[in-house]
């Protein structure tokens, strides 16, 4: 069967119950911070609360892991505190969205659809372009709604984050 | 793109759809019987004058009827698809071939492209419809889809939905996830041909067609659940007790043909709408046309007379249906489709009661069921 993979979060001097931490200029995933720079995981939606969103701009250093997995290296998006977020909303009976964090879409692409609750198919293309960083899924609300957070190519870091040997996550 | 089974099923899937009950138990006889034409004692028209000649992708059609897609892919299938040929040729009315995936898995193969051309090389002045399913386009490029309609000068392409078959078949693709609307969207943006959507005999419902619709496609073909049902048919492909308790149950599965015209119109007022699916006689065909259907599409009847007693059978079998279609359209008084489809029409309280359960409004739909002039 092929392995599960799921994004994750992780937000900078979050508690939580793990961790990735800057080691030297290694990233490693811990169930205890190891260091003075350490990112702390969340609820993936919870990143909400770290959005400016009268001026969108992200509020704290965060990584984004888009496959999270079993494997012993995960690659990693890193993303500084203060970067300028394009945040997209696709709201609407059934809304669906085509990519996922860390791929690249420009202006005019097409990156979801919505059907409307009289099966209509709308298409909604991108007001910006860049990295999508976050997708992120509002189900407790009526309509659904997705909101995707789109940063500049030059915002984002990619990383490898390595999964520690004697402290086990 | 590999399936290695794909030849042997098109020649497995001919030899049961004509050799074994594979239809909807008792082919929806009941709901056609309650649907009336008024019949007319004095048509205040003569027989010869009825003229049911249609307009179809720009092509004069002497019927409105086309042979649905049923074959190809195999060398096997080629005298098939020819003598459906033939007769699309002679009765001047369109014709679609099976699904062309065979054509991309074995493009280098002169047999199996032969297969599909036939059609074309025989029916040159008919419309031919390509086809391809919709699970499948996730993983075609639009070069692909552009060389199976160029491979056989398709007229259209038809994109066929057949979840309930792919469900119960041994190979079954059941991808039908939302990503095949923006690949659809993709693809109108390059071919240059209408865009069929169709099922493969359970049906399309108002919301299928509205989804696709809305995307600014104007041609379905409902194909509803009277005639084959492919759900059976892959029951006889299958060995596990599991999947055959099941088709068995799904074995009344779908929208009856009568109420999925009636759906797709509500959902597509402009649009040109083919029914098929259990239409194995002029009188159901003309009932179709009645209830909003702009043309019938006929498959197992025909394949089935081909098969068994040959040719010259698949002939009396559509000339048949073509002269019972005009006799009925005689007997209502209208001498043409456009003429046919303002006449009275009668349903059933059962189909009144789904209508209404479904949100349809009886007088709006009345007012449309005539579609396009």
């Amino acid at each position: 069967m092929e392995e599960y993979k799921y994004p994750e979060i992780f937000v900078r001097d979050k508690n939580s119950n793990k961790y990735i931490c800057r080691v030297s200029d290694e990233y490693v995933l811990v169930k205890e911070p190891v260091s003075n720079e350490c990112y702390g995981h969340i609820i993936y939606e919870d990143i909400l609360k770290y959005f400016d969103l009268a001026n969108p701009i992200l509020e704290k250093d965060a990584i984004v892991v888009p496959e999270f997995s079993d494997e012993k290296l995960l690659k990693g998006l890193f993303v500084k505190k203060g970067t300028k977020l394009c945040l997209i909303e696709i709201s609407g009976y059934e809304p669906y969205v085509s990519p996922r964090e860390g791929e690249k879409i420009n202006v005019k692409d097409k990156i979801g659809m919505v059907i409307t609750n009289k099966y209509e198919v709308r298409v909604i293309r991108s007001p910006c372009e860049g990295v999508v960083i976050f997708v992120i899924n509002i189900v407790w609300e009526k309509p659904e709604k997705y909101i995707l957070a789109v940063v500049s190519e030059n915002d984002v870091g990619q990383i490898t984050i390595r999964k520690s040997q004697g402290n086990h996550v | 793109m590999s399936d290695p089974n794909i030849r042997n099923r098109k020649i497995e899937h001919i030899r049961i759809v004509v050799e074994k009950d594979v239809d909807f138990p008792n082919m929806c006889s009941e709901i056609y019987n309650e649907i009336i034409l008024v019949h007319r004692a004095f048509p205040g028209i003569d027989l010869s004058d009825v003229d049911l000649s249609t307009r179809f992708l720009n092509y004069e059609l002497s019927a409105p009827l086309m042979i649905s897609g049923m074959t190809g892919g195999d060398p096997l299938t080629t005298k098939y698809n020819k003598k459906l040929a033939v007769l699309a040729e002679e009765f001047r009315i369109a014709i679609g071939v099976g699904s062309e995936r065979s054509l991309l898995i074995h493009k280098d193969e002169p047999e199996i492209i032969r297969s599909y051309r036939v059609v074309r090389e025989i029916a040159k002045d008919v419309p031919v419809i390509g086809n391809i399913g919709a699970n499948t386009l996730l993983d075609l490029r639009n070069e692909d889809i552009s060389y199976i309609i160029s491979s056989i000068d398709a007229d259209a392409l038809a994109i066929h939905l057949n979840p309930a078959q792919e469900a119960i078949q041994p190979e079954g693709d059941t991808r039908f996830n939302v990503k095949i609307l923006e690949r659809i969207e993709e693809i109108l943006d390059h071919i240059c041909v209408p865009i069929i959507i169709k099922e493969v005999g359970n049906g399309l419902s108002y919301e299928d067609v509205s989804l696709f619709y809305s995307m600014g496609i104007r041609f379905f073909d409902i194909a509803g659940a009277c005639g084959t049902n492919w759900i059976l048919v892959e029951k006889y492909r299958r060995k596990d007790k599991i999947t055959t308790t099941i088709a068995d149950h799904l074995s009344s599965w779908g929208i009856p043909t009568p109420i999925a015209i009636i759906e797709a119109r509500a959902a597509a007022p402009d649009s040109f709408i083919i029914a098929s699916g259990g239409v194995y006689d002029g009188l159901r065909a003309i009932k179709n046309i009645v209830l909003g259907a702009d043309l019938n599409g006929v498959a197992r009847p025909l394949i089935r007379e081909i098969y068994l007693r040959g040719l010259n059978a698949g002939k009396a079998f559509l000339e048949t249906m073509i002269k019972e279609m005009k006799i009925v359209s005689f007997l209502t008084g209208a001498k043409s489709i456009s003429e046919l489809k303002k006449k009275p029409l009668i349903l059933s309280s059962d189909m009144l009661s789904y209508l209404e359960q479904r949100g349809i409004d009886l007088r709006e739909y009345k007012e449309i069921r005539g579609g396009i002039e």
